[in-house]
């Protein structure tokens, strides 16, 4: 009888173990399925830049933005072959800014879910918005993820002979509002940048952990030197 | 005894459970090397989309504004200088890269600042500062040759050869890329008329809209006004870049021919034909008995109430469809 109600008590006792080795599997697991989260807004970011690179003017259907749109029939656009991209530096070159911003809410309308934030600049000059609220801006530096695509643009002011303008740096940020922040990298882009423009980039292996160095190359591009 | 042997038998199972717990969760090799992989991608697609926009985009914007711009400065070195070029390649080449003709900067002397800040060097400076700025990659850019020609009478094909290598901290790049561009000369200054009046006329391309066989008397007079070139087919009229090395031979593919103007010109009255490249070039002149006068007898249309002592020869009499109610003898 004794022996039974042991029994008992070593299979009451796996069954708790199991129910908490059960508890532990699914908490660890569910911190792994945030994991896609950098992804997506990676392919934001990259998908808007490119989106914005690929697609000309005369492709693009827009009472706004499209041939014989609105801008159009101002003077604003003159070349159906700018990307959009190129007609964003077309304005800022020519420093209409106001325009460009207009421009930019207008194509990317539907681009980016409503969930996200983005923010475009050339050259470090923000286009888009021109000036951030301060709700926007809150959002930004509150966010759990913000992730950046770069690119270089360039055209001629007509499509002949005149002028380039450019070649212009383009950022483009886009975030997730409204949530907690979370490491999306191994590596720290403050960390990364401070590194290089101090000459300190030799150090991040001894002071972070091994590897630091090189991640800082392909995560943001910085500290490149000695990386294959 | 028998209790002895449960407490191995648990222990047993709870070593099991354990190793098979760390076995699942110990961080597993691929994945590190997936995250790595996927970051160097995403990368290597941002540089390659750099270097296919610096190949096939960037260099033929930079050599259709650059190359405008040495054409024309050539032009205006050639007015100020008052002659012909003797090596139009060498000349191109060195004014597109850098900015210079015979080792001298070639805006001031021109007068215009055609070339200040847009020459293959500067450009190719800009994107290499851009490519660093942005994708932290370093751009090596070697000009090998770039030159202009022709094979349509209104455009200058311009070719440029180069050797671009992009390093960045995952991939290199090296390539030698042949980049072509084309621009149309309307508009550019003809250097044979600054040469031959001393820039004292400036006639600009400007392409003529009337058909061949559309000429007559009337359209003449439009185009000597207007200053309009032509083409003809199988021309014998030098082509534009051949004006700029006094090559006064004919252009089959490329040869453009204007009237001069007699009001613009001192002296007016000469015996040639008021073709451009006859006017002006000896190799061209004709006997007096082959010349006509545009004249204006009563009656007709002919051009001297406008253009006074306007001749042309025989060919181009017929060639413009001009008639004898218009065309008298030059020498009866």
């Amino acid at each position: 009888m004794l022996h039974k109600k042991r029994g008992y008590f070593f299979v009451l006792d796996a069954l708790l173990g199991l129910f908490i080795l059960v508890i532990g599997v699914f908490l660890i697991t569910s911190t792994y399925v945030e994991t896609p989260k950098p992804t997506q807004v990676g392919l934001l970011s990259d998908s808007l830049i490119d989106f914005l690179s690929g697609k000309t003017i005369k492709n693009f259907n827009s009472p706004y933005a499209g041939i014989g749109g609105e801008l159009w029939k101002q003077g604003g656009i003159t070349n159906e072959e700018n990307s959009l991209l190129q007609q964003i530096g077309e304005f800022y070159s020519t420093n209409r800014l106001e325009i460009a911003e207009k421009f930019i809410q207008n194509v990317s309308n539907g681009v980016i879910p409503d969930q996200f934030s983005f923010e475009v600049w050339f050259n470090n000059v923000i286009l888009y918005p021109k000036e951030p609220s301060l709700e926007h801006k809150k959002s930004k530096s509150d966010s759990e993820l913000l992730l950046t695509s770069k690119r270089i643009t360039f055209g001629t002011m007509n499509s002949t002979t005149t002028k380039i303008w450019g070649p212009y740096m383009v950022e483009v940020f886009v975030w997730e509002r409204g949530t907690a922040k979370v490491r999306t990298t191994f590596t720290e882009q403050s960390v990364c940048t401070n590194a290089e423009s101090l000459g300190l980039c030799g150090g991040l292996d001894t002071l972070y952990a091994p590897g630091y160095k090189c991640s800082c190359c392909i995560e943001h591009s910085f500290c490149c030197a000695g990386c294959s | 005894m028998k209790y002895h042997k449960n407490g191995i038998f648990f222990t047993f199972i709870s070593i099991t459970i354990m190793t098979i717990f760390i076995l699942v969760f110990t961080p597993q090799s691929d994945v590190s090397l997936q995250k790595d992989l996927e970051s160097t991608r995403t990368r290597v697609n941002s540089v390659n989309n750099y270097v296919n926009d610096v190949e096939n985009r960037y260099f033929e914007a930079v050599l259709r504004v650059s190359g405008f711009a040495a054409i024309e400065s050539l032009a205006l070195y050639m007015n100020k200088t008052g002659l012909y070029l003797t090596d139009l390649d060498a000349a191109f080449y060195e004014v597109i890269l850098n900015g210079t003709i015979n080792n001298v900067p070639i805006d001031p002397i021109t007068g215009e600042k055609l070339m200040e800040d847009n020459t293959l060097v500067n450009w190719s400076n800009k994107i290499i500062d851009a490519g660093r700025d942005t994708l932290n990659v370093n751009t090596t850019i070697i000009i090998n040759n770039a030159s202009a020609s022709q094979t349509t009478p209104w455009d200058i094909d311009l070719s440029l050869s180069l050797n671009l290598t992009v390093k960045s901290g995952t991939a290199d790049w090296k390539n030698v890329e042949a980049v072509t561009a084309t621009f149309g000369i309307e508009g550019l200054d003809d250097p044979y008329y600054l040469i031959n009046t001393l820039g004292e006329y400036r006639n600009l391309v400007s392409m003529s809209n009337i058909e061949f066989n559309k000429w007559n008397i009337t359209h003449v007079r439009e185009h000597i006004r207007n200053g309009t070139y032509v083409h003809f087919q199988n021309s014998i009229a030098p082509s534009f870049l051949m004006r700029f090395t006094n090559t006064i031979s004919n252009s089959s593919c490329c040869g453009i021919e204007s009237f001069v103007n007699p009001n613009l010109i001192s002296p007016s009255d000469r015996i040639d034909s008021y073709l451009d490249y006859m006017l002006w070039s000896p190799i061209n002149d004709l006997p007096c008995e082959q010349i006509y006068n545009i004249t204006n007898p009563p009656g007709s249309e002919g051009l001297w109430d406008e253009f006074r002592h306007f001749k042309l020869d025989t060919n181009h009499t017929l060639l413009y469809n001009i008639t004898d109610v218009d065309a008298k003898k030059a020498c009866p």
